[in-house]
């Protein structure tokens, strides 16, 4: 069993430490990946957040047959399409936290992330087109086209985490690839 | 490809092969190669360390707000189970030793060894310690009974265990009242209060019914081990082990 399961089984058991260690290992990734998700640095906040709470509490649940990564990528990608099943609407940088039941607090990253360089160059300006195009795409189609470009993650792994087969990956994929450069067309066009 | 990726050499080879006699080809894999850019491009922000900082408090204090809850609900459980059957059990108890006594007062007594038996002193206190060390061992068989049962196993189905339980139980009830009083003519003030205790755990076993056997079993089992009753008989075990080596020991002992 590989050191990381072996925190898995600490932490279960109530080490707070061993959790710790495992947040800090993890917590990069799973903002990145709520970020393009969510496409808002709130939402992404409150989404990670949300993400090693859900883990915390189901730790005894994880059986170690797939990575720890691979474990907390379902459970962001699980807790954000139920977020946008149950809410109707798609959550965009909304300053409303996700879990209504999570205490109000003002986003410990809004403030960074404004004044990072990247938020005033060319990295900002893509990004903010690439988000509105992955907006257009469904919860599915947009966790696929995310786990597949920004996770680099292969099609069973993307079909291991949404509980989908890997041709149901390649369909979703398919259209969200067909979608998006519609939406960055005239983007392609320019660069 | 562009979905499926790259590293496939074969496959590559073909593609260009082909590309170099498809103009059309040629075209959609110039305009996948922009898409493949725009994508690479795409950045996302950055948190900065103290940022970091703020989310790891953050996180901290909903870690504390789930172990408290997590607490309070093991509490809560325990306190709502006890709160309820205790005050239903009491009653109960009331009643019961009520109707004890009641008969005690109507009924003559019964011509038993222990009454010539108290004549002595070193015969009441062989008696009444024999009586109650066995009185506790048996109800110490029958609570290892309880608790080492796994309430899943009891689903509502009547069981034959559960109906030989309830009558010890019923059984050592009968002998309390007895028991106690010689035990306070004694001043044996702990082990009295050893069998007031004992006494609420065998009415809830005597009070087992094959609708809510898990439960009930579940409430015995959390007051056995919150009262630490097994400890408590054992102790008392030990000390009577003493005191069978110098019966004068008597009053020593129960000073401990």
């Amino acid at each position: 069993m590989s050191d990381s399961h072996d925190l898995i089984r600490m932490a279960a058991r109530g080490d707070r430490r061993a959790f710790r260690i495992l947040v800090d290992e993890h917590k990069g990734r799973v903002f990145a990946l709520a970020y393009d998700l969510t496409g808002s640095v709130d939402d992404a906040e409150d989404l990670s957040q949300e993400v090693f709470l859900r883990a915390y509490r189901s730790l005894g649940q994880f059986r170690g047959d797939s990575a720890i990564a691979t474990w907390l990528h379902t459970i962001t990608v699980r807790i954000w399409i139920d977020m946008n099943r149950s809410a109707g609407v798609r959550v965009r940088n909304s300053s409303d936290p996700l879990d209504e039941n999570m205490p109000q607090e003002s986003s410990a990253f809004r403030a960074s992330a404004a004044d990072h360089p990247e938020t005033r160059t060319e990295g900002s300006f893509i990004r903010g087109y690439v988000n509105r195009a992955l907006d257009a795409l469904s919860p599915r189609e947009r966790s696929v086209f995310t786990l597949r470009f920004f996770e680099e993650q292969k099609l069973a792994e993307i079909g291991a985490v949404l509980s989908i087969s890997e041709g149901a990956v390649k369909s979703h994929l398919f259209n969200a690839v067909r979608k998006m450069r519609q939406e960055l067309a005239f983007l392609m066009e320019a660069l | 490809m562009l979905c499926l990726g790259r590293g496939d050499e074969k496959l590559e080879n073909n593609l260009e092969e082909h590309l170099a006699s498809c103009p059309e080809c040629t075209a959609e894999h110039k305009r996948a190669e922009q898409f493949r850019t725009v994508i690479g491009d795409y950045t996302r922000p950055e948190p900065d360390p103290a940022a970091w900082k703020r989310w790891d408090e953050r996180l901290e204090r909903n870690l504390d707000a789930i172990d408290r809850e997590r607490v309070d609900k093991r509490r809560g459980r325990f306190h709502h189970l006890w709160s309820i059957r205790l005050g239903i059990l009491s009653s109960a108890a009331a009643i019961f030793l009520l109707g004890i006594a009641t008969g005690r007062l109507v009924l003559p007594p019964a011509d038993t060894v222990e009454h010539v038996a108290e004549s002595t002193p070193v015969m009441q206190f062989a008696l009444t310690g024999t009586n109650s060390r066995a009185y506790i061992d048996r109800s110490k068989l029958l609570i290892l009974g309880v608790t080492q049962t796994d309430p899943a196993r009891y689903g509502g189905a009547a069981n034959s265990n559960l109906d030989r339980m309830k009558r010890i139980a019923r059984e050592l009830l009968d002998e309390a009242p007895g028991l106690k009083e010689r035990l306070a003519d004694r001043q044996e003030y702990r082990m009295y209060a050893l069998v007031s205790e004992l006494e609420i755990i065998l009415l809830q076993i005597a009070a087992f019914d094959e609708e809510n056997t898990r439960e009930q079993l579940e409430l015995v089992q959390a007051g056995v081990e919150h009262k630490s009753l097994l400890f408590r008989i054992n102790l008392e075990n030990l000390v009577a082990e003493t005191q069978t080596a110098d019966p004068y020991l008597a009053d020593t002992c129960n000073g401990l």
